[in-house]
């Protein structure tokens, strides 16, 4: 067999395709160094090589079918079969060839763009394009190639062959997307890298294609279709696909949706005993024929108590608040949550409420923390009123600070209001009437992590008698969440959990390691908690996509699951294995804001979000505002 | 002079720069069935698409029934019928469906001809159409080329792809449907064979040009085959009407056309030992006709 | 006689509405149901991919399967004319297309009831979408309608959708906006804003118009594959 003259026959049966291909791949490219030039920029391309080569795979595809259509019609099969060639080897060799055309077809725009840009182009070559970009159509197209390929072996109708693999090659890419969480899981156990499946994916489809055409081209494999027949298939297969998109993504059953009013702050859900409270005027009342809001009043705090702390140079008495001139306040917890206590018929919430100076102008001034209040607030008539307060303005001890960092904890009748470094215990059998039981200053201590997460490492130990060992672990992790001492969201709930007298807590990390992971108290000591890494949930792609990175953060642990979210997606997982943390549920409102979630006493999820309608809706720019009551995955 | 069915003067037509007719000139006598003869890329097909107005000749008409058949085409298809080679119908149809439909187009339908038509063919007329055999699909064509009782019919290798028993099967069709009713029927083929039982008149088309149009039996009459001994002076190349010349041997044989007693005696004079006449059938006729060699290649 | 082929090519390519239709209301369904994007996005989303696939869909073979399946000896020689054959494709498919669009339109707005977008704009935005796709059609007859296969029809399409694409691209880079208008894409919500909504639509009315006659002209004017 002359194997020049099959190499010869190859390139005349490809060459206008491939002629057609290059023409096509390059135009958007050369069009835009044109436009360029004429802008006075010079003679190169920029974004549209990129969009180019993305039209790479689909041509790879093109070119497969061009590459094999001619040998493989109903008739001319017969006349080739006929004569004494090799099979394999004439695959193989027509693979390859075709396979040298697609790269060729994407190499240009890429050595265009890179000639272009070293030539003409001031800033240079943007190497990050030449690292990701390039790499990505490059195995995607050898992928579409070699499925193209293979489906004209099988059906020899160029069109519908082209069809089929790139529908085939779509399916493979969006397949990891799409299987069972449960599977997924599994994958997450094997795969270290996220991206793993799609690198293996794009290796193994061109290889196992390549196999199945050589087969199939020796033993005369080939289907007989029809256009109705493959589009009612193909879209039978893009409902699949959908519907085990939408169990991975929507696998949270809406229960209810509700919109509701709004005043201020920020849609908070809080727990009052058993209890939810919407925005401190409604409590959340479920039951199985769904939620209702049962109002208490106003959210508002209507009046601001007269704090007798000292006189202004005109020998006035001073109140701090809101609208004293040249103080400013900041209020713990933010964004209108609030812990509260619900004592039989009553109902009372607790915040701590920091004041302070600011010189100079921003960003370089500085504030001044002057003083700080503990206060309780009871619902009465329509109104918030305070009804105690406790300055406990000396756990500042370092005045001059440009942060206030708060947390509190309700423990039983006890409460711990921690300022900074300090803290104070107090007793609120009677919320009505705080007590100071006990105040240490400057005794909190920062934990400082490791770059290492799999070392050892030591979280100090919150130094309160008072309560057991269990409580104090709790809070100390609590407190040192996130690895800093800011804002504390766990005023009334915990990201600890405790489950056959094992104390683990997580962490997700989208930066570095990109998984939700697991850390186990091993040891204690009187100062120190000492915690190991135990094992980890590596996130695929679905929740790269869907959850901004970074902005995940835990909310809560609760009945052995774990709820975290973003500002559009919940995901719940299950964290009652020591050994494995499995993903229950996803739930997605892309350009909505998740505002606060609770988890109701029958377990269902309540989540307040708010839509921005900006242009969409009605052009008002009116936020609304929606509740939804979730199934909770199991 | 016997009034004609079909008329084509002068016809030229091109692909491009390709010639394909090179002036054709044909009468088709009403009544006849005119077997339209040629090799395969010879331009039967182009003619018949000229003949039906589907493309525009370069010059030259033709005239269908008294119709010109560029310039009044619908109605040209409208009185006549056609069958293409290998001509498919919609396969979603059943035998019922696509003769209804077609039927439509044609105001003079006769439902109760295409139904005895049907039966005689033995179609099946619930089958749909995609479900037919290659023989049942090429008299589902000529039913649909007949229903509108048509003066005139012209069929493009309609046997093309049938077996030799489907072919005589659906030849006996033509002829018993036709023959009996006066109707015309050009008819197209490569196959000489089955042309000859049926036609009663015969045109060769060979590049592009008529090269012999007659009655088949005036045909089979006219050309003749002489195998003689030629005298050493005898030169061939100059005698008139001579289609091919095949030395065998000491011997010559020579195909003639249009012969008459004038030409025996001619060749009988040249040769030594008197000569031998054979009649010839229509596949040596048309052989002679388009790769006789003229007697050019031969001077004895 | 032009309603037999009217209904010879209803009863054609009725599955392609069937399934166009069908797969419409399915993926409209879902996608409002799980509403993992806003109401408008998914209108968008499914009105994006409506506007390319259906008129591919519908011209993949509207004109080449007679070629391929040799239909087209018996239809060109029945006494109809030729512009008779090509129109009964084009009102039909036209027809198949408004259908679809405006299915998934009422389904879209029915599904959302002004919940995210406001009331009508779904439709009006999913109908544009539908004009668009109609346009596109007309392009694929004037250019596809000689094709002898599906993979003709296919290559054509890409030709029409690229091209389309480099004089977009061109004219909102340099702002060209008569060029723009030209556009079939300029149809949909966004570009009809910035290029004026009347304007843009009644070139695209004369232009389809134009195109469609050269569609005419050149299917009457077949002589090959026969």
């Amino acid at each position: 067999m002359r194997v020049s003259g099959i190499i010869h026959q190859q390139i005349c049966q490809i060459k206008w395709h491939l002629l057609a291909c290059l023409g096509l791949i390059m135009v958007l490219p050369v069009e835009e160094a044109v436009v360029n030039l004429r802008a006075g920029d010079g003679f190169f391309s920029d974004g549209m090589t990129l969009v180019a080569i993305i039209f790479g795979p689909l041509l790879a595809g093109l070119i497969a079918c061009a590459n094999v259509q001619g040998d493989l019609n109903e008739k001319r099969y017969i006349f080739w079969r006929s004569k004494p060639a090799n099979v394999k080897f004439l695959i193989t060799l027509k693979f390859i060839i075709g396979l040298v055309a697609s790269l060729l077809i994407i190499a240009c725009p890429v050595v265009f763009h890179f000639v272009s840009n070293i030539i003409w182009n001031e800033e240079g070559i943007d190497k990050w394009f030449f690292k990701f970009y390039v790499p990505l159509p490059i195995l995607i197209a050898i992928m579409t190639y070699s499925l193209c390929f293979a489906c004209n072996v099988l059906v020899r109708k160029t069109a519908r062959a082209w069809l089929i693999g790139m529908l085939t090659g779509c399916f493979l890419l969006v397949l990891p997307f799409m299987l069972p969480l449960d599977f997924k899981d599994f994958v997450s156990d094997v795969m270290i890298w996220s991206w793993g499946p799609y690198l293996a994916i794009m290796l193994i489809t061109p290889a196992a294609a390549f196999v199945f055409a050589l087969y199939a081209a020796k033993h005369d494999w080939h289907l007989k279709t029809n256009l109705k027949s493959l589009l009612w298939a193909g879209a039978g297969l893009v409902f699949i696909l959908m519907m085990l998109f939408s169990s991975q993504v929507a696998n949270i059953k809406v229960l209810q949706e509700k919109e509701i009013e709004f005043d201020f702050g920020q849609g908070s859900l809080n727990y009052a005993g058993s209890r939810v409270v919407y925005q401190g005027d409604s409590y959340i009342d479920d039951d199985k024929d769904g939620f209702s809001l049962q109002k208490i009043g106003s959210g508002n705090v209507r009046a601001y108590p007269y704090s007798n702390i000292g006189t202004d140079s005109a020998g006035h008495r001073i109140h701090y608040g809101p609208s004293v001139a040249g103080y400013s306040e900041e209020i713990y917890p933010r964004h209108g949550n609030r812990l509260y206590k619900d004592a039989g018929n009553e109902i009372f919430f607790f915040s701590i409420h920091a004041y302070y100076r600011s010189e100079g102008q921003p960003p370089l001034h500085k504030r001044f923390y002057e003083k700080v209040y503990l206060r309780s607030y009871k619902h009465t008539g329509n109104n918030w009123m305070p009804v105690c307060e406790l300055d406990i303005s000396d756990c500042f001890t370092n005045k001059i600070s440009p942060y206030f960092r708060a947390a509190m904890r309700l423990i039983d009748n006890r409460l711990i209001a921690c300022v900074n470094n300090s803290y104070v215990l107090v007793d609120v059998t009677n919320p009505g009437e705080l007590k100071l039981i006990d105040k240490k200053l400057d005794v909190l201590q920062r934990f400082r992590p490791s770059k290492d997460r799999k070392k050892e490492f030591s979280i100090p130990l919150v130094p309160i008698e008072e309560f057991g060992l269990e409580e104090r672990i709790r809070l100390s992790i609590d407190l040192n969440y996130n690895f800093n001492y800011g804002d504390n969201e766990f005023y009334d709930s915990s990201i600890v959990d405790i489950h056959d007298d094992k104390l683990a807590f997580f962490f997700i990390d989208f930066l570095d390691y990109d998984d939700v992971a697991r850390f186990d108290v091993i040891r204690w000591d009187d100062e120190k908690i000492y915690c190991k890494y135990s094992n980890s949930r590596p996130f695929t792609i679905l929740e790269s996509v869907t959850g901004a990175p970074g902005r995940f953060s835990p909310k809560f642990v609760k009945n052995g699951k774990l709820y975290c979210h973003n500002s559009n997606t919940l995901m719940v997982f299950d964290i009652r294995s020591n050994r494995r943390i499995r993903k229950l549920g996803h739930f997605v409102r892309m350009d909505y804001d998740i505002q606060d979630m609770a988890v109701l006493e029958d377990g269902n999820i309540l989540l307040c979000v708010r839509w921005d309608p900006e242009f969409i809706r009605d052009r008002s720019n009116e936020d609304k505002y929606y509740l939804y009551l979730l199934k909770n995955p199991e | 002079m016997t009034e004609s069915a079909i008329t084509i003067e002068g016809l030229h037509f091109s692909y491009g720069k390709k010639q394909v007719l090179k002036g054709v000139d044909l009468e088709v006598p009403k009544g006849s069935i005119f077997g339209f003869l040629g090799r395969n890329g010879t331009g039967k097909t182009t003619t018949i698409k000229t003949l039906l107005g589907l493309q525009k000749p370069r010059s030259g008409r033709c005239i269908i029934g008294g119709l010109d058949s560029f310039t009044e085409t619908l109605e040209v298809r409208r009185r006549i019928g056609f069958m293409a080679e290998d001509q498919q119908m919609y396969g979603w149809m059943t035998i019922s469906r696509i003769i209804k439909w077609v039927a439509g187009f044609y105001p003079g339908w006769d439902y109760k001809f295409a139904d005895e038509l049907a039966d005689m063919l033995g179609l099946p007329k619930n089958t749909k159409v995609k479900a037919l055999s290659k023989g049942q699909n090429s008299s589902l064509a000529l039913l649909l080329a007949l229903g509108h009782r048509p003066d005139i019919v012209i069929l493009d290798d309609p046997t093309l792809g049938l077996d030799p028993i489907a072919r005589k099967d659906f030849l006996r069709h033509v002829i018993e449907l036709l023959q009996s009713n006066g109707v015309t029927v050009f008819f197209s083929s490569h196959l000489l064979y089955e042309i000859e039982p049926v036609a009663d008149h015969i045109a060769i088309l060979d590049k592009g040009v008529i090269i012999k149009a007659s009655r088949t039996e005036q045909l089979r009459e006219s050309v003749r085959k002489f195998v003689l001994t030629p005298k050493p002076e005898a030169n061939f190349s100059e005698f008139a009407g001579i289609l091919d010349v095949l030395k065998v041997g000491g011997n010559v044989s020579i195909t003639v056309e249009d012969c008459d007693d004038e030409k025996r005696t001619q060749l009988k004079g040249m040769s030594t030992n008197g000569m031998t006449e054979v009649a010839l059938n229509l596949d040596e006729i048309f052989e002679a006709y388009v790769i006789g060699n003229r007697g050019r290649e031969l001077s004895v | 006689m032009f309603g037999m082929l009217l209904w010879k090519e209803w009863k054609e390519n009725f599955w392609k509405l069937w399934f166009c239709g069908a797969a419409s209301v399915v993926f409209t369904i879902m996608l409002f149901r799980i509403r993992i994007i806003p109401d408008f996005s998914n209108c968008i989303l499914i009105s994006f991919i409506q506007m390319f696939a259906v008129p591919v869909i519908y011209s993949l073979d509207i004109f080449s399967g007679e070629i391929s399946n040799r239909t087209v000896h018996l239809l060109f020689k029945i006494p109809v004319p030729r512009w008779m054959l090509f129109f009964s494709k084009y009102i039909v498919s036209a027809a198949g297309i408004i259908l679809i669009f405006l299915i998934s339109g009422l389904l879209m707005e029915f599904m959302s009831r002004g919940r995210e977008a406001q009331v009508l704009f779904l439709l009006a935005n999913n109908s544009l979408c539908g004009m668009a796709a109609l346009v596109l059609f007309t392009w694929f007859c004037a250019f596809g309608c000689q094709s002898r296969s599906e993979a003709d029809s296919l290559v054509v399409m890409f030709g029409v959708f690229i091209g389309w694409g480099i004089v977009f691209f061109w004219s909102s880079v340099c702002e060209v906006a008569w060029a723009e208008r030209f556009v079939p894409y300029s149809l949909t919500l966004m570009r009809i804003t910035k290029v004026g909504p009347v304007w843009t639509v009644l070139l695209q009315i004369l232009a389809s118009a134009a195109v469609l006659a050269i569609a005419c002209y050149r299917y009457v004017s077949i002589r090959r594959y026969l």
